[in-house]
Formats: structure tokens, C-alpha cells, sequence
């Protein structure tokens, strides 16, 4: 099991770990890479100003959507600077105008009739990259303020699994556990994308019949979810849980095609694992 | 003292994340994350839309066509508030619009917003031959 990451010991300490140079940078490719991608595959979508309009964030005193100008530079900003992330140049900077540009497309995109869960870790992840990035003094790397965003973000990953645990007993209450609530959700998506005229999973129809097992799934995936704060004990549980965690959203994936881009690509669960797996190394120390 | 005001950001920030647990307020970027919190009931309705033809035949439309997106939460949500505002006569005649414009089939005459109701395992099973089909509007092409 890891040892702490320094002499120093408490809750503070524990906040604010050591990373190395690379560690982070790792980390800030990784976001890079996948905001690269998602912006590119996400193009439609994000560029579409819809005629329906709920304002949600930063967009709530708006009344309207944005200008369609607006939304292009934002994704021009947005991936031009993602780029220079995934190609590990210019972090700070960067990371400033992907958080501003990103924050702008998704809010906006969320303001367009229906609030996208899955954009919400991946804002925040970007929003605290960009804490840490900006907080670095100049001239030299602090691997204690690059270490507090990493565990900012492996606090944003298990507060985010938390509160969906929760939600699914605050709003569908113990029945979410009973027979036959996930092969109705599995059932749901299918219907949707049949009906809106796109093609449904093709193991959506064999799935409808989980019996027993459907029962045993939910309970997997509030375990999962409400367990997520073990993966902030050590490295092992940190392991184990991004594996589980990745496995319910591939299965989320290959049954209703509704794809978690962030945790299947694996850069939900990258503050944690990088941190459990770094934080204790010799470099760390003299990093600090 | 740095550190400490940095934990505290942390601590800060953690807490608000966790808050929408309690509250049950959904927003973005700080949300309750209620997708798939439902005990989902065993029926379901949707507001999409179909083409029909001269003779009378009903034209299946991509979900390009329908929702202007790929994503079907985003079109699920579009259709149903505009059946709901407006009896969806708006996206009636945008799609009436987009189809003359961008598929010019001369036998589609009409386009239909139409709610589908159906037990959603049922559809599935049967690939919605039992499902319930409500014309809600209908548009003219051309």
C-alpha cells in the first residue's frame, strides 16, 4: 500500500500531494487528447444553436442562444487548444482557453433544451486542470499545486459517481433495485432510438429478459457508484474501482449506446490512478 | 498557509459538487445526475415524426432529418417540447423543409409528428408492431 505522499500528515497534506512534472503533464495530455476528439466527433452538435432554449450555468440570464459566430470561435479556441495540450505545449495557456472555450460550447450546448450529464466531468475536470496550470509560479513547477488539482479532480470524479448513486435512491427510491428496472432502461433507449430513427443496440432485445439478474445489476451499479470513495484509499481499490466503473459504462455503451466518452476513455479515473500510482515516488519528493 | 487555503478550496469545491445530492438541483456544470434514476415505468411515450407517401405509405426519416442531431436524448427532448408548446407544428414544417430542400423525394407528400406509446420491453420484443401511434400534426411538403 502507498505510504504517504509526505512527511507532513493530515487532511491538508493529504489535499494537497506531490506529483512530478510528468505526472501532471501526463494527466494534461490525456485531457488534451480526448477534449481533441470529443470536440471533433461533437461538431454538430456543439456548432447547432437550437431553437429551444433553457439556460442553464453560466448562459442562465441569457434569453436566447448564442450567436452562431460565437460558437465557432469558442470550438476553434477550443481545439486549437486542446491541441496544444495533447501535443504537451504551452499547459497554461492552453488549458485557460480550452476550460474558457469549452465552458462556453458545453454550457451552451446543455442550454439547448437538455442538460448533457456526460459533459459535466469533463468540464470540471478542464476547469481544474486550468486551477492548476494557472496557479504554477513562474519559471519553475510546484508539484504540490499541480498535485492539489489532481486530487481536486479524483474528488470531482468520485463526488460526480456519488451523487448519481444517490439520485437514483432519492428519485427512484428502492424500487430502482427491483426486478426489471434495468432491462426497462436498456428497453427505453431502444425504443428511443428506434422511434427517432436511428438503430437500437442489438443486444438490447436479448437483455429484456434479465430476470433475476437485472435486479443484481442495479445493485452492482449502486455499489459502484456510492462505493466510488474507496478508490481515494489506495492504490489497489483506486485500480479495482476505475476497472468496475469502466466495465458498467462499456456495458452502457454496447446496450443502449449512450456513450461516457470521459470514463471510457479513461481520463475520469486518470487523477486517481496516476496519483495512487505516483504520489509516493522519490521524484514526487524532490519535485515539491 | 497556501496549502491550507488550497485544502480549503478543495473542501469547498467538493462540497458544492455534492450538494445537488441533498438539494435535488440540476444544473451544469454542477448537477444531480439524475440520468437512469427513475424506476422506469414499463410504458413510454414519444413525440418523433415520419413521412408519408402519395399511396399512403409510411417513410421512416434518420434521426439527422428528425432531431437535426445524432444524439437521441437531444431529439427526444426537441420533439417532445415542441409537441408540447406548439403541437409541433414548427418542427412540422422545418422538417417538411429540410426534406424538400435536402431530399427531394417526389412521392413523400406529407410529414407527421406523430406520439408513439408503447410497453417499452414489448416494443423491443415485438420491434414495436404492438406500439400505439397518435398523428399529433401534419405538415405538406412543397
Amino acid at each position: 500500500m502507498p505510504r504517504a505522499v509526505t512527511s507532513d500528515r493530515g487532511v491538508v497534506a493529504w489535499l494537497t500531494p506531490i506529483v512530478t512534472e510528468s505526472t501532471f503533464r501526463r494527466w494534461s495530455r490525456l485531457v488534451g487528447i480526448v477534449m481533441l476528439g470529443y470536440l471533433i466527433v461533437r461538431a454538430p452538435v456543439l456548432l447547432h444553436a437550437s431553437g429551444s432554449w433553457n439556460p442553464v450555468g453560466i448562459f442562465s440570464p441569457l434569453d436566447g442562444p448564442l450567436p452562431r459566430w460565437i460558437l465557432v470561435t469558442s470550438w476553434i479556441l477550443a481545439l486549437v487548444a486542446a491541441g496544444v495540450l495533447a501535443a504537451d505545449r504551452g499547459g497554461r495557456s492552453a488549458a485557460g482557453v480550452l476550460a474558457g472555450a469549452a465552458l462556453v460550447l458545453l454550457t451552451h450546448r446543455s442550454s439547448s433544451g437538455q442538460i448533457l450529464w456526460f459533459d459535466v466531468l469533463p468540464i470540471l475536470h478542464v476547469l481544474i486542470l486550468t486551477a492548476g496550470a494557472a496557479l504554477q509560479p513562474a519559471g519553475r513547477f510546484d508539484g504540490r499545486v499541480a498535485g492539489w488539482s489532481m486530487r481536486l479532480a479524483a474528488l470531482a470524479t468520485v463526488a460526480t459517481y456519488v451523487v448519481a448513486g444517490l439520485a437514483k435512491l432519492r428519485i427512484g427510491g428502492l424500487d430502482w433495485v427491483a426486478d426489471g428496472v434495468l432491462e426497462r432502461h436498456i428497453a427505453y433507449s431502444a425504443m428511443r432510438l428506434d422511434v427517432l430513427g436511428g438503430t437500437p443496440s442489438p443486444l438490447a432485445a436479448p437483455l429484456v429478459d434479465l430476470g433475476f439478474a437485472s435486479t443484481l445489476l442495479a445493485v452492482i451499479v449502486l455499489v459502484i457508484e456510492l462505493g466510488a470513495p474507496i478508490a481515494l484509499l489506495q492504490r489497489r481499490a483506486a485500480i479495482v474501482w476505475s476497472v468496475a466503473a469502466w466495465l458498467m459504462h462499456a456495458g452502457i455503451a454496447a446496450t443502449m449506446f449512450v456513450v461516457f466518452h470521459w470514463p471510457l476513455f479513461g481520463v475520469a479515473f486518470a487523477p486517481l490512478l496516476l496519483l495512487s500510482a505516483g504520489q509516493d515516488s522519490p521524484a514526487a519528493k524532490r519535485s515539491a | 498557509m497556501r496549502l491550507a487555503a488550497l485544502a480549503f478550496v478543495s473542501v469547498a469545491t467538493t462540497l458544492l459538487m455534492l450538494a445537488p445530492a441533498v438539494t435535488g438541483r440540476d444544473g451544469f456544470p454542477v448537477s444531480s445526475h439524475p440520468m437512469y434514476a427513475t424506476a422506469r415505468p414499463p410504458d413510454a411515450s414519444f413525440v418523433t415524426a415520419r413521412a408519408t407517401t402519395a399511396a399512403g405509405q409510411v417513410v421512416s426519416l434518420s434521426i439527422r432529418v428528425i432531431g437535426e442531431t445524432d444524439d437521441p436524448l437531444v431529439a427526444e427532448g426537441r420533439l417532445r417540447r415542441a409537441a408540447d408548446l406548439h403541437d409541433g407544428v414548427a418542427e412540422c414544417a422545418r422538417i417538411a423543409a429540410d426534406i424538400d430542400r435536402s431530399h427531394p423525394l417526389d412521392t413523400i407528400v406529407a410529414i407527421e409528428i406523430i406520439r408513439v406509446e408503447a410497453s417499452v420491453t414489448d416494443f423491443v420484443r415485438t420491434d414495436g408492431a404492438d406500439a400505439r401511434v397518435e398523428v399529433v400534426t401534419r405538415c405538406p411538403v412543397r
